[in-house]
Order: C-alpha cells, then sequence, then structure tokens
C-alpha cells in the first residue's frame, strides 16, 4: 500500500475474438469458471469451418452433431455475451484493464424480437446470390441464415444485393415477419467494452486455390476446393449429401485429391505442412466411398503426414477396407476435356509416369491466415510470424507478444481440431491467471424464485400452442388442437400464441401459471432441443420446478414435413400435445443436486505437462499437489538437451522446477506414488506413499479435480544390431553425443559422459557419416502407431551434424517425413544442406550387418532403382515412445482407460481433447501420446483451465436428470456397472446390518442416458425426467 | 423409390401409427433438421424423445405393439458417435437379441424397424420414416400381440 | 467305490471337517424315479444322497437362497456348473464360499425319456469344478439345431404355435422358481408403476411375458432345462430360451456360463457386433 502508482482495477471479464470451435471452447471454459464472456465473431453465425465439415477423422463422427451442442451452450450461457457481424477495432490499455474497441455491423433484424421461425426466407425475391457458406455451390437470398442450425439462429440481411437497401423497393421481409423483427434503419455502430484479458481464436482460412492456377479451380466445374467438398459430402449440403459432379451432377467414379495445395510450397510462400490435409483427404476419400462402393479414389501426396492418435490405424483401413488408393507423386497440372468435364492428370511416381483421367478432383488446400487476419493482428498489436501466423513461443503456446492477449487454434499455426480446443482451453487458462482474483465479480446471479411445492396437489396442466407465425398455423390448425388439448385429462387451461417464445408470450405463460394455479405446463411448438431450456426458465420465474415443463413439437417434426397435408398435421399435432400431456401427468419436481468441492488438483508427474499444470492450477487461484515418483522434476525432457528450434531444453526446464518450487500455492511430493484414490469430481481422497531416507511414509490429501501427467517413455531398440555395436546408438544417444563434441573444450569432460558407448574423439570432423533409420519399433504391427517427434528429431540431428562438419554425409531412411506445421523448414533446410532422405517401406525394411564391429546398412533406393550399401560411421536409430510403465496400474485405480497401444484415452478424440469420461479426471502430455513440447504445454494449460470449471464452484451442480435406484428391486446383479460409461453406478452394501446390496448412483458422474435403466431386469432404475411411467403414459394416450 | 411413398396420395390408404423412439442428441436432432429443411414424409410417426437409444427398454417396444400401434421405429446416433460414448454399442446388442426373439415369434419382419441417423442426416431421417411407413402399411393394421386378442 | 459311494464319502468329510456348512446335492424324491434337492447339514445324513440320471432340477438356482448360511459344497453337472459360472459373474456367489463337487452327466431323464435339453446338451461335464467325483464322461458330438425345423416354417405359423403353446400358461411362476438366474427381489411381472405386464392370462399378456422372460435369459441362460421340466403345463420354455442363446452366440459369439471373467454378453460390446437389422 502506499504506493505512488495506483494500477487500473481489473475487470474479470474476457474477451474471446473468434467464434469457431476454438473460440466457443475458450468461452464455455471461461464462463464455466465464473468470467464474463464476449465472444466476437465477424460473421452472422458462430461455428466457424467446423460448422461446414461433413465428418471429422479418424473417428468420422458427424461434425454438426458434435458441435450443435457445444454452439447451443455457448449461445444460451448466461456469461456469455455473443456479439456476431461484429470486428475488433482496437486494444488499448493494460493486461487486466483493457478498453476494447468494436464494431457491430447491423444485422437488420433485431435478436431481441427473431424467433428464428424462418418465414422471411422464404419470400425474399432475390434468390441467385451465391452460398457463400456452400461454396457457391448453391444460391441464398439477399436475407440468409448462415447454415440451417446456426447460433444465433436469426438471419441476417445481405444490405449490399437487398432491394429494399439498394432500390427501396420490396419489403417482403418485414411483411412476412409476424414477430416484427426486421428493422432496416439498423445502423452500424461502434461500441467499447472493458475486459480484463483477450483469447484470440480468429482461425484462418483455407488457401486460396489461385495459388495453384494450373489446377484450374474456378475454370473446370469438377475440380473443387477441399471444403466444397465437404459441403457436397454433408446431408446437408447443396447436394443433399449425394455425391455428384458439379458440371452435370453425375455421380463421379474417379475421384482424385492432390495434397498440399498452398502447402509445403516455397513457390508461393507456404513453406509450412498444414498439418491437418492429409487425413482430412484421406477422410473425404474414405466417406466417398461409405457414399459409394463404386467410387474410385486416389490420393496423390508426398508424405503421408498421419501422425496423430490413431490416424496411422486410420489410413491403414482406408487403404485396405475402404479401397483408396495411395499414390506418391505431385502431380504438375490438369487438363480438362472440355465436352466431358472430365480431368487428365499426369504424374510420376516410382513405377513411372502415368496419365489418367479423373471425373472429380479434389484440392487439398492448406491453412493461411488471409489478410483480414492479418490485419487483425496488427490492430491487436502483437507479432505476426512470416507468413502472418500469430508468433509464439514452445513454452508459452497461447502466449502472443502481447502481454494479456493469448491466442489458439490455428491462427498460431495450422491445426486440426483436437490441437485447437486443446489451445482454446490453454488460453483460457492463460486469462484466467491474469484475473483470478477477477474470477466471479462480474457474472450475472441468476435470480429464480423459490419453488412452490406443488407434491399432492392434484395435477393441473396448462397447455400453450403455439403459430409460430405461420410456421404451424399455416399448416395445423392450431384453434382445433388448443380445442382438443381442453377435453384432455387434468388439463386445466389452453390457449393458443402468435409465439410462445417471444417475450410478452412468456409474461404471459407466468401469469396464466398463478392465475390457474398450474402446477403442469405443456407447450406445442418447435424443438426442446432449442427451446426447452426458454420455457423451462419461464416456468422456473414463476415457481415452478423446470421439470415440470413437458414439450410438443409441432413444427419441425409436424407442420414443417406435412406442409401439405392440413389434415393429417392437425390430427398428429393433436396426438403430439396428447402425450405430452400424458407424459406431464406424472412429472416429477426434481431438485438440483449440490455436493461440495475441494478446491484443489492433484497433479500425477512432474515432467513438463506436470510442472506446467500444476503452475496454471496455482496460477488460477487454486492449490495443486504434485506428485513425481522420481527424485526431481523434469521428466524425459531433462535427456533433451535443444530443441529443433535451438531452444535450450535444461535451462527452461530449470527455470519451470524453480517457479514450481518457488510457488506457495503448490505442494511437490518426491520419490512417490499414489496408493489408492477414492471419490469423485469434486471431492477425491488419495493416499500417497513416498519413500526417502529408507523409510516409507503415507500421507492422505484431499482434492477436486486430477490431472494425469504421467508422461511416456523413450523404448530401447530390440532390432538393427542396437546392443552389438558401439557405433549403433540411438537419436537420443546421437544428440547427446553432438552436445558433448559442441560443448567447450574447457568444460568438456572427455570420455566421462559418452564412455562407454560412444567412441568419438571430440573431433566434430570425425563425424564423418552418419545413417539414420526412422520408425525404429513404430508403425509396426506391435506398435501400430507413429511417435509422431522422431522425424523432426532426426531433421534436428542431421542439421546438428552438418553444422559441425559440413562435408558429413547424413543418410536418413525413412517410411514418411512427418515434419508437419512449422517443422517443415527444418526438412527443407535439411536437404538443401545435403542431408539424403532416403525412403523405405515396411517390405523394403533396411538391412543392417555388423562387420567388424561396425555396421553396413543395406537399403533398397528407389530413386536409382537398385540397393545400395552404406558403412556410416554411426548408425543412429529413431527408436520410438511407448506407454509409460505403470499406466495400467494408475488406470485401474483412476476407473479411466487407455487406447490399444496403451495411452490415456480421452472422452472425445475431437471436443474432449484434455477431459475423460470419468468427471475431474484431465490429461496432459506424452501420457495421452506423444507429442512436441509445445503440444504438452498448451495441454497441460488445457487441463487446468477444464480443471477451473470444477474447481471455481463452491459446490457442483448435478444434473437433475440422473438415473436413481429403487434398492428394494434392486437384484444386485451388476450389469449396470458394465453397462455405464461414466462409472457413474455401482453395488454397494447399503445396509451394514443386513448386508443388503443395492446399485448406488453417483449423480455428480451420472448423465442420466439411462444404459443402466434399461438394461434392468428387475426395474430397479428409472431416469428422472425420461421416467418409464411417463414413457409408458405417454405410448398408452397415443394408442388408447 | 421413397418418392413413391411420399407422395402417395390416395384417401382410404391405410395410415398406421408408427412410435418412434428418437435419442435426443443425433436423431431427434437429424428429425428437427428434417423439418428445418422442409422436407416431407408421411405423418404417421409420433416421437417420444428419449436421451439415448440405449435408454429404450424391450419393453417400450413390445408395449407400443401391446397398445396397438401398429409399427415401432428405434433411432440412434450412428456407432462412434454416441453422445453417451456407448450407449448406443450396449443397446445395439438388446435390439439385436430382440430383433431376433421377435422375428423368430412371427412378429412380421418390418414391424419393428432399428435405425442410425446422424443429426446432419435431415433427408435421410426423411427415407427412414418413408421406408418405415410404406413397410408397415404393406403389412396393414398389427394383429398381433394386441392387449384385446392373441391373434 | 461307486460314484454315488465316492459322493456320499466326501459330504461325510466335508461335513465332519467342518470344511463346509452344508452339502448341496439329491436325495431320491417321495415319487418312484425322481429326485430332489438335497440340504444336507449333517453328516450322518450324506448317506441320503444320490446322484443319476434322475436328478434334473438345477442346483445354482439353491445357491442364493443359502449362501448366507456359509461355505456350501454343491454337487454340479455340466449346466449346473454353467448356472454357478453365470451367478459368479453377476456377483451372487463368492467363489471361495464354494466347493463344487463335479460329476459328469449323461443326461437326466422325464419319464424314462431323455430330457429334451440333455439331448442337445454341449457340456455334459462341469466347466469348473474343485473336485470330479467319478469320472468325466465322453464329450458329445454337437447336436443339430433343435430350432432349425421350428425356424423354417412361416412366420404366421410361428406366431400361431408360439400363441397357442403361450395361451396355456397359467402363470404360476414355476419357472422362475426353478431358473437359477431368477434372483431378483420383485420379478418386472410383479413391479407397479409401470405395470409393464398384465398379470392376467388372457389377451397378451402371455406373450408379453414369455418374450420379457426370454429377454432376460439372453446371454445368461445355460439351457439346463429346467424351466421346460417344471412347467406343469408342458410349455415348451425352452425354446424361447434357445432362441435368445443362438442370437447371443451367432452375433456375439458369446456362451453362457463358461468363463466367470467374461463379462454377461448383454453387459459388453463389440464396437464391430453385427448390425444388419439395423438401417
Amino acid at each position: 500500500m502506499g504506493q505512488t502508482k495506483t494500477s487500473t482495477p481489473k475487470v474479470g471479464a474476457v474477451l474471446v475474438v473468434g467464434g469457431g470451435i476454438g473460440g466457443v471452447q475458450s468461452a464455455l471454459d471461461l464462463a464455466d469458471s465464473g468470467y464474463k464472456v464476449y465472444l466476437v465473431d465477424r460473421a452472422p453465425a458462430i461455428g466457424g469451418i467446423m460448422a461446414m465439415l461433413d465428418k471429422t477423422f479418424p473417428t468420422n463422427d458427424c461434425s454438426m452433431c458434435i458441435l450443435s451442442p457445444k454452439l447451443v451452450a455457448a449461445g444460451r450461457h448466461k456469461d456469455i455475451e455473443l456479439m456476431t457481424l461484429t470486428e475488433v477495432l482496437g486494444v488499448e490499455g493494460e493486461p487486466g484493464a483493457f478498453k476494447v474497441r468494436l464494431k457491430r455491423h447491423a444485422r437488420s433484424v433485431d435478436l431481441s424480437k427473431c424467433t428464428g421461425c424462418g418465414d422471411c426466407l422464404t419470400k425474399c425475391p432475390v434468390r441467385d446470390l451465391p452460398n457463400e457458406f456452400e461454396g457457391g455451390l448453391s444460391n441464398r437470398r439477399a436475407i440468409y441464415r448462415l447454415y440451417a442450425q446456426a447460433v444465433p439462429n436469426a438471419p441476417t440481411i445481405d444490405r449490399a444485393h437487398c432491394l429494399k437497401f439498394q432500390k427501396d423497393k420490396c419489403g417482403a421481409c418485414q411483411k412476412a415477419c409476424k414477430a416484427g423483427a426486421i428493422d432496416y434503419t439498423q445502423q452500424d455502430e461502434e461500441i467499447v467494452i472493458d475486459v480484463g484479458s483477450v483469447v484470440v481464436t480468429a482461425g484462418s482460412k483455407v488457401a486460396p486455390t489461385s495459388l495453384r492456377p494450373e489446377y484450374g479451380h474456378g475454370r473446370y466445374p469438377n475440380v473443387v476446393s477441399s471444403l466444397e467438398f465437404e459441403r457436397i459430402l454433408s446431408a446437408s449440403g447443396p447436394y443433399s449429401g449425394h455425391v455428384q459432379r458439379p458440371s452435370d451432377g453425375k455421380a463421379p467414379k474417379k475421384v482424385a485429391w492432390l495434397q498440399c495445395v498452398g502447402s509445403r510450397d516455397d513457390s508461393v510462400e507456404r513453406g509450412y505442412c498444414s498439418a491437418m490435409c492429409c487425413m482430412y483427404a484421406v477422410k473425404e476419400a474414405v466417406i466417398t466411398r461409405e457414399h459409394s462402393s463404386e467410387v474410385e479414389p486416389t490420393v496423390f501426396y508426398m508424405d503421408m503426414r498421419s501422425y496423430g492418435k490413431d490416424f496411422d490405424k486410420y489410413v491403414d483401413r482406408a487403404e485396405q477396407q475402404y479401397g483408396v488408393r495411395l499414390v506418391r507423386a505431385r502431380v504438375p497440372e490438369i487438363r480438362e476435356d472440355p465436352d466431358t468435364h472430365n480431368l487428365t492428370l499426369r504424374y510420376a511416381s516410382d513405377a513411372g509416369s502415368f496419365t489418367e483421367e479423373f471425373d472429380m478432383v479434389v484440392l487439398s488446400c492448406g491453412f493461411v491466415p488471409p489478410p483480414e487476419l492479418v490485419d487483425l493482428g496488427k490492430r491487436l498489436d502483437f507479432e505476426l510470424n512470416r507468413y502472418g501466423f500469430a508468433a509464439t513461443d514452445a513454452w508459452a503456446p497461447t502466449q502472443t507478444s502481447r502481454a494479456g492477449v493469448s491466442v489458439a487454434g490455428s491462427f498460431s499455426q495450422p491445426m486440426a481440431i483436437p490441437e485447437t480446443v486443446t489451445g482454446a482451453s490453454g488460453a483460457a487458462a492463460a486469462a484466467e491467471e491474469i484475473l483470478a482474483a477477477e474470477r466471479g465479480s462480474m457474472v450475472k446471479e441468476s435470480s429464480v424464485p423459490t419453488e412452490n411445492d406443488v407434491r399432492g396437489e392434484a395435477p393441473r396442466i396448462g397447455v400453450f400452442v403455439c403459430h409460430c407465425g405461420i410456421n404451424i398455423g399455416g399448416v395445423v390448425r392450431v384453434p382445433e388442437v388448443v380445442e382438443f388439448a381442453r377435453t384432455l385429462p387434468h388439463v386445466v387451461y389452453a390457449e393458443e400464441n402468435l409465439y410462445s417464445c417471444s417475450g410478452d408470450t412468456q409474461d404471459k405463460i407466468k401469469d396464466r401459471i398463478r392465475e390457474h394455479r398450474l402446477n403442469r405446463v405443456v407447450v406445442a411448438s418447435c424443438s426442446p432441443r432449442t427451446h426447452e431450456p426458454l420455457f423451462q426458465s419461464t416456468v422456473a420465474e414463476a415457481g415452478l420446478n423446470p421439470h415440470l415443463f413437458a414439450m410438443a413439437n409441432i413444427r419441425d417434426q409436424c407442420s414443417w414435413v406435412h406442409m401439405k397435408e392440413p389434415d393429417k398435421a392437425t390430427a398428429k399435432a393433436k396426438d403430439l400435445v396428447k402425450m405430452a400431456a400424458a407424459r406431464a401427468l406424472r412429472l416429477k419436481a426434481l431438485p438440483k443436486v449440490k455436493l461440495p468441492v475441494t478446491k484443489a488438483g492433484l497433479v500425477v508427474g512432474g515432467g513438463i505437462a506436470g510442472m506446467t499444470a500444476a503452475l496454471a492450477l496455482a496460477g488460477e487461484g487454486f492449490d495443486a499437489f504434485l506428485v513425481e515418483r522420481d527424485k526431481e522434476l523434469g521428466g524425459n525432457a531433462r535427456d533433451i538437451p535443444k530443441t529443433v528450434e535451438g531452444d535450450d531444453v535444461r535451462k527452461r526446464l530449470k527455470d519451470l522446477a524453480d517457479k514450481v518450487s518457488a510457488h506457495p500455492r503448490i505442494r511437490t511430493f518426491f520419490n512417490t506414488r499414489i496408493k489408492a484414490i477414492d471419490g469423485f469430481v469434486g471431492n477425491y481422497q488419495t493416499t500417497l506413499q513416498s519413500e526417502g531416507g529408507g523409510e516409507r511414509k503415507e500421507e492422505s490429501l484431499k482434492h477436486g479435480v486430477v490431472v494425469v501427467a504421467t508422461g511416456a517413455q523413450y523404448r530401447t531398440p530390440t532390432e538393427y544390431g542396437y546392443g552389438q555395436s558401439p557405433s549403433i546408438v540411438t537419436q537420443k544417444e546421437l544428440e547427446e553425443m553432438l552436445e558433448e563434441i559442441k560443448r567447450p573444450r574447457d568444460r568438456a569432460k572427455p570420455g566421462q559422459a559418452l564412455d562407454p558407448l560412444i567412441p568419438r574423439s571430440l573431433d566434430p570432423s570425425s563425424v564423418g557419416s552418419v545413417v539414420m533409420i526412422q520408425c525404429v519399433g513404430s508403425r509396426d504391427e506391435e506398435r501400430p502407431y507413429c511417435s509422431r517427434i522422431c522425424c523432426t528429431e532426426a531433421v534436428k540431428n542431421a542439421l546438428a551434424i552438418k553444422e559441425l562438419n559440413p562435408d558429413a554425409d547424413v543418410y536418413v531412411l525413412y517410411r514418411d517425413i512427418r515434419t508437419y506445421g512449422m517443422r517443415e523448414e527444418y526438412y527443407r533446410q535439411a536437404r538443401q544442406k545435403g542431408v539424403v532422405f532416403i525412403r523405405y517401406s515396411p517390405q523394403t525394411r533396411p538391412d543392417v550387418r555388423i562387420v567388424d564391429g561396425k555396421p553396413v546398412v543395406a537399403v533398397n533406393d528407389p530413386i536409382l532403382g537398385r540397393a545400395i550399401e552404406l558403412q556410416p560411421d554411426i548408425l543412429a536409430l529413431s527408436s520410438g515412445i511407448v506407454p509409460q510403465s505403470g499406466s495400467e496400474e494408475l488406470a485401474q485405480m483412476l476407473k479411466v482407460p487407455l487406447n490399444s497401444d496403451g495411452f490415456f484415452l480421452e472422452a472425445h478424440m475431437k471436443l474432449r481433447p484434455v477431459d475423460f469420461a470419468t468427471e475431474g479426471v484431465f490429461m496432459a502430455g506424452l501420457c495421452h501420446f506423444p507429442k512436441f513440447i509445445d503440444e504438452a504445454t498448451a495441454q497441460a494449460q488445457a487441463a487446468a483451465s477444464r480443471a477451473a470449471t470444477v474447481l471455481s464452484r463452491d459446490t457442483l451442480e448435478a444434473e437433475a436428470t440422473v438415473a436413481n435406484v429403487d434398492p428394494t428391486r434392486c437384484s444386485a446383479c451388476h450389469m449396470c456397472e458394465g453397462l455405464c460409461a461414466y462409472h457413474a453406478i455401482e453395488v454397494k452394501t447399503i445396509n451394514e446390518r443386513t448386508g443388503k446390496q443395492a446399485a448406488v448412483v453417483n449423480e455428480a458422474l451420472c448423465k442420466g442416458c439411462g444404459a443402466c435403466a434399461a438394461n434392468c431386469r428387475s426395474l430397479a432404475i428409472d431416469i428422472c425426467g425420461f421416467q418409464a411411467e411417463n414413457i409408458g403414459r405417454e405410448i398408452a394416450a397415443l394408442l388408447d | 423409390m421413397p418418392e413413391a411413398a411420399a407422395t402417395n396420395p390416395a384417401a382410404g390408404v391405410f395410415e398406421p401409427k408408427i412410435v418412434a423412439f428418437l435419442c435426443n442428441w443425433c436423431s431427434y436432432a437429424g428429425a428437427d433438421l428434417a423439418g428445418i429443411s422442409r422436407i416431407q414424409y408421411p405423418p404417421s410417426i409420433r416421437v417420444i424423445r428419449v436421451p439415448c437409444s440405449g435408454r429404450v427398454d424391450p419393453f417400450f417396444i413390445l408395449k407400443a405393439l401391446q397398445s396397438g400401434a401398429d409399427g415401432v421405429l428405434v433411432s440412434g446416433c450412428h456407432p462412434g458417435d454416441c453422445h453417451y460414448l456407448t450407449g448406443n454399442y450396449v443397446a445395439r446388442r438388446r435390439f439385436a437379441v430382440l430383433n431376433d426373439l421377435l422375428e423368430f415369434a412371427g412378429i412380421d419382419p418390418g414391424r419393428v424397424s432399428f435405425s442410425w441417423v446422424s443429426a446432419a442426416e435431415g433427408e435421410r431421417f426423411a427415407e427412414v420414416v418413408r421406408d418405415v411407413t410404406e413397410k408397415v402399411r404393406q403389412l396393414g393394421p398389427n394383429r398381433k400381440l394386441l392387449k384385446e386378442e392373441v391373434a | 467305490m461307486s460314484r454315488e459311494e465316492q459322493l456320499r464319502k466326501r459330504a461325510k468329510e466335508l461335513l465332519a471337517g467342518k470344511e463346509v456348512v452344508m452339502v448341496l446335492g439329491y436325495r431320491a424324491g417321495r415319487r418312484p424315479g425322481t429326485a430332489t434337492p438335497a440340504f444336507i447339514t449333517r453328516p450322518e445324513d450324506a448317506d441320503s444322497l444320490v446322484f443319476d440320471d434322475r436328478c434334473g432340477a438345477n442346483l445354482a438356482a439353491y445357491l442364493p437362497r443359502v449362501k448366507h448360511l456359509g461355505k456350501i459344497a454343491v454337487v454340479a453337472k455340466g449346466c449346473d456348473s454353467r448356472s454357478i459360472v453365470t451367478l459368479l459373474k453377476e456377483k451372487q456367489l463368492d467363489r471361495n464360499q464354494l466347493v463344487i463337487l463335479g460329476v459328469g452327466c449323461d443326461g437326466v431323464k422325464e419319464q424314462g425319456r431323455l430330457s429334451d435339453s440333455c439331448a442337445t446338451c454341449a457340456y455334459p461335464n462341469p466347466v469348473v469344478c474343485d473336485e470330479m467325483v467319478g469320472d468325466k464322461v465322453a464329450e458329445r458330438e454337437s447336436a443339430a439345431d433343435p430350432l432349425a425345423e421350428f425356424e423354417k416354417l412361416a412366420p404366421e405359423e410361428r406366431w400361431q404355435a408360439l400363441a397357442e403353446e403361450v395361451s396355456r400358461c397359467i402363470r404360476c411362476y414355476a419357472c422362475r422358481q426353478v431358473c437359477p438366474n431368477c434372483y431378483c427381489p420383485t420379478c418386472f411381472v410383479d413391479a407397479g408403476s409401470p405395470q409393464w405386464v398384465g398379470k392376467t392370462t388372457a389377451g397378451s399378456d402371455n406373450m408379453m411375458f414369455h418374450l420379457m422372460r426370454a429377454m432376460h435369459m439372453a446371454g445368461r441362460c445355460v439351457e439346463c432345462g429346467a424351466c421346460s421340466r417344471g412347467c406343469p403345463m408342458g410349455i415348451d420354455l425352452m425354446k424361447f430360451n434357445r432362441k435368445v442363446a443362438k442370437t447371443v452366440k451367432d452375433r456375439f459369439g458369446a456362451v453362457a456360463g463358461l468363463n466367470p471373467d467374461e463379462p454377461p454378453a448383454l453387459a459388453a460390446f463389440d464396437p464391430n457386433d453385427k448390425q444388419e437389422f439395423i438401417r
């Protein structure tokens, strides 16, 4: 106190720039952790590129299926303010207190009035504008919705093409809108908001096909970009999911994918690898085959970069099961037959030169920061790299050069969805660290009145039937449905509304509840998926438990799909109302279950990921227990002198360890193992066992979350003569050796560190020739995965050798070089410096003999087309990464799964990359899969951010719609335990005296899916909100 | 072809009542998308929303038939897409046993149908409804397992 | 020493040595040509034990009802042992509290005729036991599919046949009583809210009951035939059981009651399970 400089008070709000999956993840993490979030996007709706995708690799998940719930969650989060059609003009101030200038473009549609009914969309006479979302393959109107499931769901007017704005004619949309939401007078406006931190998740764009004009995109109709092809595949796309040629609508037979368009191409200033195109191309080929087994897909590629978890398996399946042909060749140009619009590709592969005709060609475009993003970076005032991506550091991968501004996703470098989501959570953690003390200061308190107790009351049901403008009322005879509703048992009130969801109707519903003492409410309108939460909060505001509410979907699933059959649609609407009323009859008020939270996290493993996670947790304001089974921190990274970028790993590691030991919120345990973990999210109790000074100690800790960061280990090779000659070493050993040679003479300890394995004198020129073999023990039958880092390690060592001795001969025997992302730069340098890369295949593995104690390597050179023999001074083996010892034991204790390779398995490979299915348990680093330091660091920060969504709460509110068990009926057969994906149900002794056992549901973990209930023979389990009895009544009501 | 069923105009055509159990996250969303896209299908189905196809107890299906439904459709997320990770996988085993048992018992194949429909498959959902409806139409009103009379 | 004598001797030893509190086996029934479960707790009563082709009851059914007494020795044919495995999987029994006295079985006779279920039995010897009493019997050739004929009938004929079959059901629940798989405190037929199955024997209530009973047997029923033998109306319950067992085997490659370490077939899944019936 008493300091002269008064600092501006910090603001507990965060600006998130960009509403793709990254921005949505950041926003949800932050809002769920007690911050106000402004989520800004230039587009009329959030969703970004992921909303345009059909399926996602390697699980072939439907993109919209997994994205849409997140968009909806962001759209209605009480602490997230969506600001669409909005641009950031500038950011001033300092971390903790920024002033952000925004420009909000006029939508010409009043969001507060628009019900999203879509009546306006069909009336607009301007109907031939290219639909950008569909890659121009279909048309849209001047008033349009970005895509069907858009959030917000309101349309927007494209003023440049609207007749009202251009010629002051028309006004058809305004006439069509019964809600009065069309507002031609809206103006663009500039606004200023206060935030404490900024997260930039602005993404990137697919590389323009104009980078490769010789491929004829835009001239040849059957050449499409990969993103256009995603829309072609999509069931909701321009062709309704029928794969067809734009030129003639015919189903193509032969389809080619050309990789690296705008990637790995220095000639167009795009030297980096876009990291995800190999996988998405193979995925598109697979999905195309799933659409039609007639299709013959071919992917032309340079290196197959399937370096991620389960990626190689996916590519293998694509080849073997789906008949996807993979051809290693670069195609120089495409010629089109102007009559047929077929496309001729000429290419040279190992097998010779070929000319081949295709029906359709997909350009696998890379990712670039477009000029508007480069511009955004400038306005936000942080450094960009030479390609225009946000510049970051491997040890702080979410930190831009401007303090308080973090970045995630493909605006920092091209990355796929899981890395984007991981980074987005990581960036959220970075924002939280700045604003730890401001947590909760700007969130909305929910003001729900106390609930009326309706138990024991006879049911009094009110039914509200919506016209939805003319969306329902134009087909279904709503008044007739209302009359019918009045005849149903226990219905004491029924009325019709123009829009049941409008603000004034909400008030009316509340009044009716009070006037008529309604204790159950039925709304017959649109989909509960979008509107149930709204109506539930309305009834809650009138003092009813939100679960005393039922919906009948008479629009999306009735009037809209039976538009020409008003009689039958009306009859169906009556049935649906009758069913909803029958369900409503026995609805029960479901109490919210509250559970306390211990605000501390346990981090298992003291490597880079573990230390980073502990520091991030502590930075967010929570206690962290860091458990390391070794005697010091650092993990595997202790064995790495430098990164390929030239970072001194050991120095950075020491800095990190120093920060950990200095942090007052972190308690570190050395020589310690986990003995037992009990409990569940928010409430864990762990027993630690430490060894030290010859004695064993046990200690018990309480914590709310667990972060698994146990790492992985280098595999010791058993092949290629390792161990039989001192000249055969691993890459790691080679790197040590090179370091020793580079070390200044006076500090060198000749022979000591290197002996006995490494026979080098400290003369660089003695490293005359080196052969490296890649994929040693990786990508084989036993370990069918790529260890991800070895290619870059090899390139790093090759460059180091060339630096020591430019005349050295370095040969890298490889299968695919996987220097993805910016690492491609080093691969290019290595080639430039004369490192020779010789490709082999699983069928032509190199052969190593030892002659006179030295290795002799025979390998087939595909370029020369014959076998060559090399006699290197050193043979370095790129031996892969294998799972950490003890993983299985830990997995069992935590009840979390490992994948078939032995790495920890996340809850969802795309959207929940750091979460386990078991709530409150997270993972980071190599225990998940081999990865680089920046990736492990981002994942560790992400784990801390995910953890904060739990630890920031005083109590956890369990979902009300969970399973419950009638113990008197339970036979304790244990079937439910095996069925539950969340380990939320367990048979326990419930009466010590009688020994009676029964299944017990952990409400904190249960998701209410009902798998247990449907398999319970004795009908002991039921699902709140989806009770068997209510479903039975619905069935009976329909059919009586 | 499905179009034939969709445009079936004739009055007096048997309009079956089909109870459809749709999982909230995929098939129900797919049905919504069919609506958003205005894809037309026969007004035969009455949807009961369930959290997951894994929630569907064989009783629900048998009860629907017993109460007089002419057909039953159960639809969930495609394998691997389950919002609850594995709910549809365990459901699939249960459905397989029920499917085989009903067939064995002489319940007409087609009375009870199962499908996977994703949230992006509005057209597919409509197609499934058309197909199922057409099949049930051909079978005629359900007379087996009815509460009143056992054939 | 005959097998029966060996059995009595071991029973005496186990009881006298207080290794078990009860030997669960068979004794001659009141009606000639029948045997009934015997709950022997005193060494001197062990001489009443018998074992021959009259011994049809599945003794596993009685274990959950007597397990609270302590460690039990149980005489187990192939089918009894498989039911024990089913119960172990469902954690209804503690393996350490059981002494399984395995007996080979050449099939149970009903009124002088080999029981239907035994005619197709593929596991005449115990799949799990602590000691064999007497020798194992010869493994049998796998019999022809007993459902093959029935499945060739037209759907309408199958429905008629089964509807006729179950129409005789008087809902006495003898099938439930003798089945080792039926240990629920409240059976679904006795449950209310929702009452899924009507308690009457009218209309389709019987069919609902038998279909759901069969569903509950999937992956659990070892086809011992106790239900069919126990039915006073002579309903061929095994037909339903066999069907679900066949589905479970054909689709999931699982056979009930063989491996206590495998999860029950319906509490597990394989991502590649056949799904040709799903569109």
